[in-house]
């Protein structure tokens, strides 16, 4: 995949947050360096959920504590309601924080183990230094209601008493306490049964709600980001393939990694979803492993694994382009969109002749 | 061919199930009390079928799996029950038995490959020490067996391969090569617990269909234990529903999501987040959380959760009753009967969270 | 079928050995599955002082008792370690006026072992609070911001390290003098790279855990991070590395006394007891022993609680 390009951004105007070229890269021994993120952009509108999915290691959660400043990323703009993060010194920083807020895939190793979660729920208003202790505790109390715990069952407990669906719970609770507007949630289902994730992923969307949140929904899962997002951006060795409005990825994807991803989603649900059976087609992937983020492929990075791959893909880098209403791809070859509705609803990802070759 | 130690061949009877599992109880002695971590299951498996696990994460399907292979630790357990294994009752085999049979004619993969692999010793020789030892191959044809089952296992450049060790590899390598070492002495039966959990969607993908294929290739026996609904749906035969250490429902696949009968079941399947989901879309939950394995209810385990429970499902448990050909449940009142609409009605009336959280 | 089941099913077979190792953890796995109880059935976690065993308890109270005389030896009816004893004779053995004796000079032993506590213990405690005081903040720092700063002190802590320490304190004591706050100091010098150390490999593992990535991401300041979240855990394993590290400070001040380097008679310390009790003649064994004995228990048992408090601290924090 992958390619650069920004031309999935909208007007500058319309975004809450708008990442543009962001890079990040770490030292890896011998003087090398692991390239994380290669100019990832996109943006998001206030009230949106943005999905982003992809394997693990492929750059998903560097992204999302990049936009956090955390680290810092090497390169790249981060705009949050206009102004550039990455331009801002500490203490103008921190006063941003409060206004983007983070919830990890591990809720237990998050919450301070020496902490109760009363203290733990009202410490952000602490470290701000908002209200009396007796009102914190009350809005601790709150926030704590607003997730189905009951605040003086819990707050005397201390983070490992509780299972992981409950430490989530109570993450959630202390993220929101401080009023953010953007909330980007790493993993934040990947580690709960079915039935926690789906008490989980309601909680979200009815805090989203009430709160009128925009989200950054991180996933290696297809089927639960597709149902928390507007949007959805994939993501395959520290590039962007494909960003597109949920529901036309899903039905016309154009990138032949996105297929894959499909693919495997797919038979994996296909009893549970009652889908017709899945025609794998002829084109699956050549070889199973991501290279390695210190020496990616040039040009296109999912060259190795793609079945469409050609010369050309090895020595220009695709760029973000728009194939539809809503629907970017950064792929030499994309996947042709269906030409007849009942195609349109079998789906055609399911490997159908493509003229463009 | 000398070195190897002799191998306790199990025998086979006609028209019999391979692994036929009667009554399994498996309990611990802990500091709260005896926890009833596996109560009374009851299974068989022919050659060649592959039969999933699946049930929420405490409900006892890696205390399953473990105690039909006999590897439980050895202090402040008891197991009651039979586990018969073509001709042997694992139950009551000895140590040296049981240590004969493991690796060789049943063996198992387990969650994490990674720790499932000695870290210090490169892949080649944990495969080909264990080949020349056990099946008194000599060098040569060690090293060429290991080629091919790495082979056999999808490893690309599997000759590089035998020198790196297992951290070099991803999770997705392996677990194959793990795979490639559990599959080694052509085992009749193989135990998955979760293989492919904590691996991403594609490879993991790769994996269930590798173990479909060798398992076809070597006419194993398969039990597939999982969390994931999803991942049992295309590969297995029959499916087991557990709940609180108990079996609610067995079924073939189809008929698992096609007509369950056990609320459980219809909750779990309800709660999976669809791929033709729109954004948004609030997911029916099941209330609650499984009850503690120490001081388990009198009635019906799910009753807490139902969203159809009546108060007979307080008193009396209800036993496994037939649906159909190979398909069982445990309820009083099953999905898509009349008593169970009733039922249903009468709690959301009555606005039971349960019942109103199923819609 | 039966016949394609690959090369491996032919000739006599062994059990593959995997099994058989991964067998031997499955009560740890198990564990994990089992008890994965509804919360109200969870214990709480122990208090930090619960089962550390008589042991360390009893440790405990030799250090106490140690340092209890050390500072009340004044208020306590001992005779004055200095002076000659008027019934005492040069050299006497244990009597019950003098329960170990006289040494060469008629002074009273026992009452110079308790008075001569008081040196290496002031020594052995001042010299590690300072190397604390010096490399924990510098530590920690380190550990939290990493980058320039971080290599530049490990190189400087590396570089004292890489001297033999005592050759370091000999050339020390030559520019500096043998008092005993010239000795503190100079103990001070050697120890406080390896506390540095300590304190900045504790801090670089809490530094990077979850919870601290959540407070900044919350817009706790630096101070407020690292004064809630990082030093909580880094204080008690810097004090127990520190209580080993008294015990090392006394030995490397016995060490000095010994050569001769350390304070020096009349002042008494155990160093220069032992010192002096080597030289005597081997019937009066209470001279030589006495002193040691009494570095021995303090010695031992400080290192000991210090270590079983690591121990328990580590454990805690694997929980
Ligand atoms: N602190 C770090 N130092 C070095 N490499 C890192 C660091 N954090 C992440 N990486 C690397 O960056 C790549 C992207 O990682 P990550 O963003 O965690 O992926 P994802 O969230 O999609 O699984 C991976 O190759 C990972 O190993
Ligand atoms: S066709 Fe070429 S550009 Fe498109 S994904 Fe495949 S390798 Fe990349
Ligand atoms: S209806 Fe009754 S018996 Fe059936 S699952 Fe619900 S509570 Fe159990
Ligand atoms: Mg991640």
């Amino acid at each position: 995949m992958a390619g650069s390009g920004t031309a999935q951004l909208r007007s500058e105007k319309e975004a809450l947050l708008r990442v543009e070229e962001l890079v990040v890269e770490f030292p890896a021994p011998k003087g090398q360096k692991v390239h994380a993120v290669s100019n990832v952009s996109f943006d998001l509108v206030a009230g949106e959920t943005l999905g982003i999915v992809g394997e693990s290691g492929c750059g998903k959660s560097t992204t999302g504590r990049a936009i956090l400043q955390l680290p810092r990323p090497t390169s790249g703009k981060v705009l949050f309601e206009g102004v550039d993060l990455t331009g801002l010194k500490g203490e103008e920083l921190r006063q941003v924080r409060p206004k983007m807020q983070v919830i990890f895939q591990d809720p237990i190793s998050t919450l301070y183990p020496r902490r109760t979660v009363g203290e733990l729920v009202a410490e952000p208003l602490a470290l701000w230094r908002i209200g009396t202790p007796a009102e914190r505790t009350e809005r601790a109390r709150q926030m704590l209601a607003e997730v189905s715990l009951d605040y003086d069952d819990v707050s005397w407990r201390r983070p490992y008493e509780f299972s992981i669906g409950q430490c989530q719970r109570i993450s959630i609770a202390r993220a929101l306490v401080l009023n953010p507007r953007i909330i980007v949630c790493d993993e934040p289902v990947s580690a709960l049964d079915v039935s926690v994730q789906a008490q989980i992923l309601n909680l979200l969307e009815e805090m989203k709600e009430r709160y009128g949140l925009t989200m950054i929904f991180i996933s290696h899962d297809l089927a639960v980001v597709k149902n928390v997002s507007d949007r959805l951006m994939v993501m395959y060795l520290g590039k962007t393939c494909e960003v597109a409005a949920a529901e036309s990825l899903y039905t016309a994807p154009a990138h032949p990694y996105t297929r894959a991803l499909l693919m495997a989603a797919v038979v994996s649900s296909r009893a549970v979803n009652r889908l017709p059976g899945a025609g794998l087609g002829a084109e699956t992937e050549k070889e199973t492993e991501m290279p390695s983020p210190i020496r990616p492929p040039s040009g296109c990075r999912y060259r190795t694994r793609c079945p469409r791959a050609s010369e050309r893909c090895a020595t220009e880098e695709p760029v973000m382009r728009k194939i539809g209403e809503d629907h970017f791809v950064a792929c030499h070859f994309p996947i042709r969109p269906p030409i007849t509705p009942e195609a349109k609803a079998e789906g055609a990802w399911r490997g159908q002749p493509d003229e463009s070759r | 061919m000398t070195r190897g130690r002799q191998l306790r061949q199990i025998e086979e009877r006609e028209g019999q199930p391979l692994l036929s599992v009667e009554d399994l109880r498996t309990y611990f002695k802990t500091g709260h009390g005896i926890v009833r971590s596996l109560d009374g299951v009851s299974f068989d498996l022919e050659r060649g079928k592959t039969l999933a696990v699946v049930g929420e994460s405490g409900s006892g399907k890696t205390v399953l799996a473990r105690s039909v292979m006999g590897l439980l630790p050895s202090e402040n357990v008891i197991r009651q029950g039979s586990v018969r294994f073509g001709d042997v009752d694992l139950t009551r085999a000895t140590p040296a038995e049981l240590r004969q049979l493991w690796g060789a004619q049943i063996s198992m993969v387990f969650q994490d490959p990674v720790t499932s692999l000695n870290p210090v010793v490169r892949v080649g020789r944990q495969l080909t020490e264990h080949l020349a030892y056990h099946l008194g191959m000599n060098r040569k044809e060690a090293r060429r067996t290991a080629l091919s089952l790495l082979r056999s296992v999808g490893i690309p450049e599997p000759e590089a391969r035998l020198r790196w060790f297992p951290h070099q590899l991803s999770g997705g390598m392996c677990q194959r090569v793990v795979i490639a070492a559990a599959i080694a002495c052509g085992p009749k039966l193989l135990l998955a617990d979760e293989p492919t959990t904590g691996l991403d969607v594609t490879v993991s993908a790769q994996i269930l269909d590798l173990l479909g294929r060798l398992q076809e290739e070597r006419y194993m026996s398969v039990i597939l234990v999982s969390h994931d609904l999803g991942v049992v749906s295309g590969r297995a035969d029959e499916v087991i529903v557990m709940y609180a250490g108990q079996i609610v429902e067995q079924a073939p696949t189809a008929a698992i999501f096609s007509d369950m009968k056990m609320p459980y079941t219809e909750a779990l399947l309800r709660s999976v987040p669809r791929l033709t989901n729109q954004a948004h879309t609030r997911l029916p939950t099941i209330p609650g959380t499984p009850p503690n394995p120490a001081a388990l209810p009198e009635g019906c385990r799910f009753a807490a959760r139902c969203p159809y429970v009546q108060p007979r499902c307080r008193t009396e448990p209800p036993p496994l009753r037939e649906a159909g050909p190979r398909h069982r449940f445990a309820c009083w009142y099953p999905v898509g009967s009349p008593e169970a609409l009733q039922a249903l009605e009468a709690n959301k009336a009555a606005g039971l969270p349960a019942a109103k959280a199923a819609v | 079928m039966k016949e394609l089941y690959g090369a491996p099913v032919s000739g006599p077979e062994g059990p593959f050995e995997m099994a058989v190792i991964t067998a031997t953890r499955a009560p740890s796995h198990l564990g994990g599955e089992m008890v994965a109880a509804p919360v109200e059935s969870r214990p709480r976690a122990r208090r930090w002082y619960h089962g550390l065993g008589w042991g360390f308890w009893l440790a405990t109270g030799i250090v106490s008792l140690w340092i209890l005389l050390a500072l009340f030896a004044n208020l306590l009816p001992f005779q004055n370690p200095d002076t000659l004893q008027s019934s005492c004779f040069l050299n006497a053995s244990p009597s019950a006026a003098h329960l170990l004796g006289c040494d060469q000079d008629g002074r009273d032993i026992l009452s110079r072992v308790v008075f001569g506590s008081r040196v290496s213990l002031v020594v052995g405690f001042a010299s590690i609070a300072l190397s604390l005081l010096v490399g924990g903040p510098l530590g920690l720092l380190a550990g939290y911001f990493r980058g320039g700063f971080d290599e530049l002190l490990s190189i400087v802590a590396n570089v004292f390290l890489s001297f033999p320490s005592l050759v370091l304190a000999l050339v020390v004591v030559a520019f500096l003098g043998n008092s005993e706050f010239d000795i503190t100091i100079i103990i001070a010098i050697v120890a406080w790279p390896l506390l540095f150390r300590v304190v900045r490999a504790t801090t670089i593992e809490y530094a990077q855990r979850d919870y601290v990535l959540a407070a900044r991401a919350l817009g706790a300041t630096t101070p407020q991070v690292l004064w809630r979240y990082v030093l909580p855990d880094v204080v008690p394993s810097a004090i127990t590395y520190g209580l080993v590290g008294v015990a090392l400070a006394i030995v490397a001040e016995g060490g000095l006394s010994f050569l001769g380097q350390s304070v020096g008679p009349p002042i008494p310390t155990w160093g220069n007891m032992i010192a002096a009790g080597t030289e005597s003649m081997p019937q009066y064994q209470s001279l030589l022993l006495s002193p040691a004995i009494a570095m021995f228990s303090f010695i031992l048992s400080i290192n000991y609680v210090g270590d079983r408090l690591r121990r328990r601290l580590d454990l805690r924090s694997a929980l």
